[in-house]
């Protein structure tokens, strides 16, 4: 998998795992912050995407300090993904 | 001192939610009713509206109209639930048990807490003074009133917001039908008050009202709401005729009797028919086949008598026993789940 | 306006059966916070489990021990039992019943709901309100009931629910308090939410790393000034105060705005100043946000002066529960003139600079602040002060 379907798979699984009804794949810029403006998450948001981490991906977050930096943007997660995962 | 309902909302399986009475009731084949819900999006902002359960969606909608009627902003809040958010409940306590305990999602724990949807109305709202919320099955309105009238009184409050709340789920259908709470065959809820079979038909609905210190053009007097623990089959006339007297009513003055009459062969007359013939002239009216049952439907009547108060007449399909035309006075009695609650409400 | 008293006094926590006990593990600063022998979690996190079975507890709470009960009724059964014992009511005829709890007989329910057919006589632990009805049936107690349940404020709003009704003349006598026990729904939840502690729960500690659950009941018996003539007063409760933060479902502010208006307004009811304040009962429950937002409030209004203590080390967060638990152990700093140690710290927070009690010691006690703070934004202060 590109990095670009994968993002667009972790688009889809970010509208579903918070039920942004309203939002489409194409809503989502891969580079925007996730946090704050754009979208407007917040921190149980931040938990249920390191559930989905975990459950989509079986790639556990073990040092909070590090969560930041992956949750940046869609890109980041990605990249993240590509790193410590068998996507 | 005196207490004014200055704007009520309801959520019910009526078509309630549009402010009046609805012209033909609802009436459906089954063993129980859905809330009849508005659009949700037409009433709370859209991004409100993400991670909410169906017992929050009714009870911010509820919330939301009530507030927007009301000539004077709430600065408290008080929820009474029967029996919460049972819905989530299930849905935690299921995941729980099926695991993996390391990877469960903490929003349905989020919101099973039973004062979420006092706690949402308030970040929603911005009302930032007193919140409340009671658990207490079938006096949970009545608690949720009665506090609010002593919040006013303190001068604590000069408004405030009490709502009522509950939800079908079917958890809470299977847990209570081997106590012959439900029917077991479907039945039209509109023939429900023949009460020829045991059990009644499953509601929801989220009633609110605004509590204020001062008078609107309505007038509407909330003059008492009250609650008893009964262990026993049968109405406590005694009782009810204290808390007249405390207020400085007799049984002559009540035009309207509202009684919460739910179609079970087993409990209806025993727990209604001492109470009504306490009332010989007045009106009485019913409710529970429009709702179905459920902990907190006396808001229904609440909201009716509200409605019957500000000059609507009372439905031909609510009414169960005809009588005096005027209604000036109006008492709302509910016998249910272990306990026994009187609302009183008047013309101003 | 009539002052309220508190005439009984009674409590069941992993630090004890009873008030007494608990008051020598407060002044020998015990904590009970261990791996969970009787919560079944694969969790595995450390919890304040009181350590007896529902058989046990079934005896201790004087029922027999061939029928089932739900653990939350009988701890909320023989805290209230000791509290009316305490008070020497025996004519229960104008007595009103405040009870409170975070989720009923969650401890049930969540092992039955998937078969209720085959637990039938532990249905009824479905309906909300069962366990205050039952306490109510086993004392004999007629007036009027209420139930609240606002998380892990609950107690502390029932025993302000109390007093407004005591002072305004509508009630002349209130039991009141509340009761929890451990739960796999609960542990998981707030373990679901990132707040549950790994290594055991360290208020105000620099390194804490969240909440310990534990569980309880603890219930008092409030009269008039009236109608507790002539009998032994454990304080008077003069101020209360609740609040809503509506900053977020789970999370206390940064700043602590919704702490400090509470703090604040409970200081206006009872006609004190921050001066007044011996001893402050935190809410602490040992997670990041909450203490330090805690901390932020505390000395920004009181300064680096007033002793302040967290009692969850000890006992764990008693959710429902622990307002009532820590109003308990207020009134007992006032009858001990001591202050309570904060159990389980080992290096306090840096951010803010509290007088924070390291271990139990006698001070002058005259009024006590208690806070307890709730998931919804709930925030509520109470003042318990000496006669």
């Amino acid at each position: 998998m590109t990095q670009e379907e994968l993002i667009e798979q972790l688009k889809e699984q970010i509208i579903k795992a918070l039920s942004l009804e309203d939002i489409t794949p194409a809503d989502i810029d891969a580079d925007a912050p996730l946090f704050g403006e754009g979208l407007g998450l917040d921190s149980i948001d931040a938990i249920e995407l390191i559930l989905l981490l975990e459950k989509e991906y079986s790639i556990k977050v073990e040092d909070p300090r590090q969560r930041r930096e992956i949750l940046a943007s869609v890109r980041t997660m990605a990249k993240f993904i590509e790193d410590n995962g068998k996507a | 001192m005196a207490f004014y309902i200055i704007s009520s909302a309801l959520l019910c399986p009526q078509k309630t939610f549009e402010g009046t009475f609805p012209e033909e009731p609802i009436s459906t084949e089954g063993l129980y009713l859905r809330c009849a819900e508005p659009d949700y999006k037409q009433i709370i902002p859209p991004v409100r509206l993400r991670r909410m359960s169906h017992i929050l969606k009714m009870g911010l909608a509820a919330s939301y109209l009530c507030i927007n009627q009301s000539e004077v902003r709430p600065d408290s809040i008080i929820v009474g639930t029967g029996q919460g958010c049972t819905i989530d409940l299930e849905g935690f306590m299921r995941s729980c048990s099926e695991g993996p305990e390391e990877l469960l999602s903490p929003i349905p724990f989020i919101n099973s807490g039973h004062n979420t949807l006092a706690g949402q109305i308030a970040m929603n709202s911005q009302i930032k003074g007193y919140n409340m919320t009671y658990l207490q099955e079938a006096a949970s309105l009545e608690s949720a009133l009665s506090d609010a009238m002593l919040l006013l009184e303190e001068g604590t409050s000069t408004c405030t917001l009490v709502g009522a709340i509950d939800e079908y789920s079917p958890l809470s259908f299977d847990v209570f039908k081997p106590h012959n709470c439900w029917r077991e065959e479907p039945v039209n809820n509109l023939s429900l008050l023949k009460a020829d079979k045991s059990g009644s038909i499953m509601g929801e609905g989220a009633g609110f009202f605004c509590i204020s210190n001062q008078p609107d053009k309505q007038n509407i007097e909330l003059v008492a709401a009250d609650s008893k623990m009964n262990f026993k089959l049968g109405a406590s006339k005694e009782w009810v005729n204290n808390l007249l007297a405390q207020h400085q009513l007799t049984t002559d003055d009540i035009d309207y009797l509202f009684v919460g009459r739910k179609g079970d062969q087993l409990t209806d007359d025993a727990s209604y028919t001492e109470i009504e013939n306490l009332f010989p002239s007045a009106t009485i009216a019913a409710y529970k086949h429009l709702s179905g049952q459920y902990p907190t439907a006396q808001a229904v009547a609440l909201w009716m008598a509200v409605k019957v108060l500000s000059g609507h007449d009372l439905p031909a399909y609510a009414t169960y026993r005809a009588g005096a035309k005027t209604p000036k006075t109006i008492l709302l009695y509910n016998n249910d789940l272990n306990s026994e609650s009187v609302i009183i409400v008047k013309k101003g | 306006m009539n002052r309220v008293f508190v005439t009984g006094i009674g409590a069941i926590s992993a630090i004890g059966n009873n008030v007494a006990e608990q008051l020598q593990a407060l002044q020998q600063g015990t904590s009970n916070i261990a791996p969970a022998k009787l919560l079944k979690s694969t969790l595995k996190l450390p919890v304040a489990e009181i350590p007896f079975s529902n058989k046990e507890l079934t005896s201790l709470a004087e029922l027999p021990t061939e029928e089932t009960f739900s653990r939350t009724f009988l701890l909320g059964l023989i805290a209230a039992k000791e509290a009316l014992k305490t008070a020497n009511l025996t004519d229960r005829s104008d007595l009103q019943f405040i009870s409170s709890s975070t989720n009923a007989a969650i401890e049930i329910t969540e092992n039955i709901y998937k078969n209720p057919e085959e637990h039938l006589p532990l249905l009824r632990y479905f309906h909300a309100n069962q366990i205050p009805l039952d306490i109510a049936k086993e004392l004999g107690i007629c007036g009027r009931q209420y139930t609240i349940s606002t998380a892990c404020s609950s107690s502390a709003n029932g025993i302000m629910l109390a007093t407004r009704l005591i002072r305004s003349g509508k009630a002349k006598r209130v039991l009141v308090g509340g009761n929890d026990s451990l739960s796999r729904f609960s542990i998981n939840g707030f373990n679901a939410l990132e707040i549950a502690s790994v290594n055991g729960c360290r208020p105000f500690d620099k390194n804490r790393d969240g909440v310990s659950l534990g569980e309880a009941g603890a219930y008092l018996v409030l009269e008039s000034e009236e109608a507790a003539k002539g009998k032994h007063v454990y304080g008077e409760i003069k101020g209360f105060a609740n609040v809503n933060e509506a900053y977020h479902a789970t999370s206390t502010s940064p700043d602590g705005k919704g702490a400090k208006q509470a703090i604040n307004d409970a200081l206006a009811v009872a006609n004190l100043t921050v001066s007044d304040i011996s001893y402050i009962n935190a809410h602490g429950t040992g997670t990041k946000i909450n203490d330090l937002s805690e901390s932020i409030a505390i000395s920004e209004l009181f300064g680096s002066q007033t002793p302040i203590s967290s009692t969850k080390g000890c006992t764990g967060h008693t959710l429902a529960a622990c307002g009532a638990l820590e109003a308990v152990f207020s009134l007992l700093a006032i009858q001990e003139q001591q202050v309570w140690g904060n159990g389980r710290l080992l290096e306090p927070l840096t951010e803010t600079n509290m007088n924070i009690v390291r271990e139990t010691h006698s001070a002058t006690v005259n009024h006590v602040l208690s806070n307890s703070f709730g998931f919804g934004g709930n925030d509520t202060s109470l003042i318990f002060s000496k006669i």
